[in-house]
């Protein structure tokens, strides 16, 4: 009989020990599961973040900086080509405005 | 079943749970930051779209309000140029008119006749400055002639001073009931308002 007692003790004992490492995994559980759930909310964090952008940012500054140099470069060349073109015929032309100015229909 | 198989089961089956709660744990672990990721990465996707397309209407904007403005620009430096003929041009007859050379005189002569020609009558009154008065007056008896070849008949002409800056005339018929404005500035102000554009042509070449 005393032998029965003492086995039952240390059958409860087992059970309790049992009892207390499901309790401990489910703690680690619940640390694993906070761990994640921290981790999900950093790469979210990450994701809305707007300096993530700054180079593309900085990208498309550049780009329409060097387009605009591009219509510049192209307005300083047509611009040259007017003046010159316009020093070229300016006496023409005045020629042309004197003549219509005198031209009398008889 | 003994004490000792039982002790081993209870180990068994505690070890089972607990290996169990982990795992589930680490799968579930698992599944939350992967979710993350994804929503992650459609989100970032969404807003580099967005971004890219902000940023591309914002760079057109920009390119064409330059060139819009450059092109303003060279319409303004065509306008220019062609103002600088017009003055140039103006400037050059003003002279010959100050001068009064035989060139001037001719052109006298023939203003007053073409006002004469378009003109319904045979009487007229011929305008012009205090400067020109004396050589029109001179020449009145040869444009008489010319207008009676032209089919005019005798006409007769009295000329009157008047405000006329560049110089040319205007042409009156008798009561001023018609008037053939043929003063320089007249012609000047037709000049530039038709010959505009084929100015600019002559300066610049065809197309421009």
């Amino acid at each position: 009989m005393a032998t029965d007692i003492e086995e039952l003790k240390e059958l409860i004992e087992k059970e309790r020990a049992s009892q207390e490492r499901i309790r401990e995994a489910k703690a680690q559980a619940d640390n694993i599961l906070k761990n994640a759930r921290e981790e999900a909310e950093l790469i979210l964090r990450t994701a809305e973040s707007e300096h993530q952008w700054d180079e593309l940012k900085q990208a498309a500054e550049e780009a329409l900086s060097k387009e605009k140099g591009t219509v510049d470069e192209d307005y300083e060349r047509q611009v040259s080509s007017l003046e010159t073109s316009a020093k070229q015929n300016f006496e023409r032309a005045v020629a042309h405005v004197i003549d219509a100015m005198l031209r009398v229909k008889l | 079943m003994s004490l000792l198989e039982l002790k081993a089961e209870i180990d068994r089956n505690t070890d089972a749970e607990v290996s169990k709660i982990l795992e589930n744990a680490k799968l579930e672990a698992a599944k939350r930051v992967e979710g993350a990721k994804v929503r992650s990465e459609a989100l970032r996707d969404e807003q580099k779209k967005t971004l890219r397309r902000n940023l591309d209407s914002t760079a057109k904007a920009q390119l064409a309000v330059l060139r819009m403005n450059r092109k303003g620009e060279l319409l303004k430096l065509r306008r220019q140029w062609t103002a600088r003929v017009l003055e140039e041009a103006e400037k050059r007859i003003r002279k010959l008119a100050e001068e009064g050379g035989s060139k001037y005189q001719e052109l006298l002569s023939n203003l007053i006749l073409e006002g004469i020609i378009n003109l319904k009558g045979q009487k007229f009154i011929v305008e012009s400055n205090s400067r020109d008065l004396e050589t029109v007056t001179k020449c009145l008896s040869k444009i008489s002639e010319h207008a009676a070849v032209k089919g005019k008949g005798k006409v007769q002409c009295e000329v009157r001073p008047a405000k006329i800056d560049l110089g040319g005339v205007i042409v009156s018929s008798e009561g001023g009931a018609q008037q053939y404005n043929n003063s320089l500035a007249a012609r000047f102000e037709a000049v530039s308002q038709n010959l505009a554009g084929e100015v600019q042509r002559l300066l610049f070449g065809v197309g421009d």
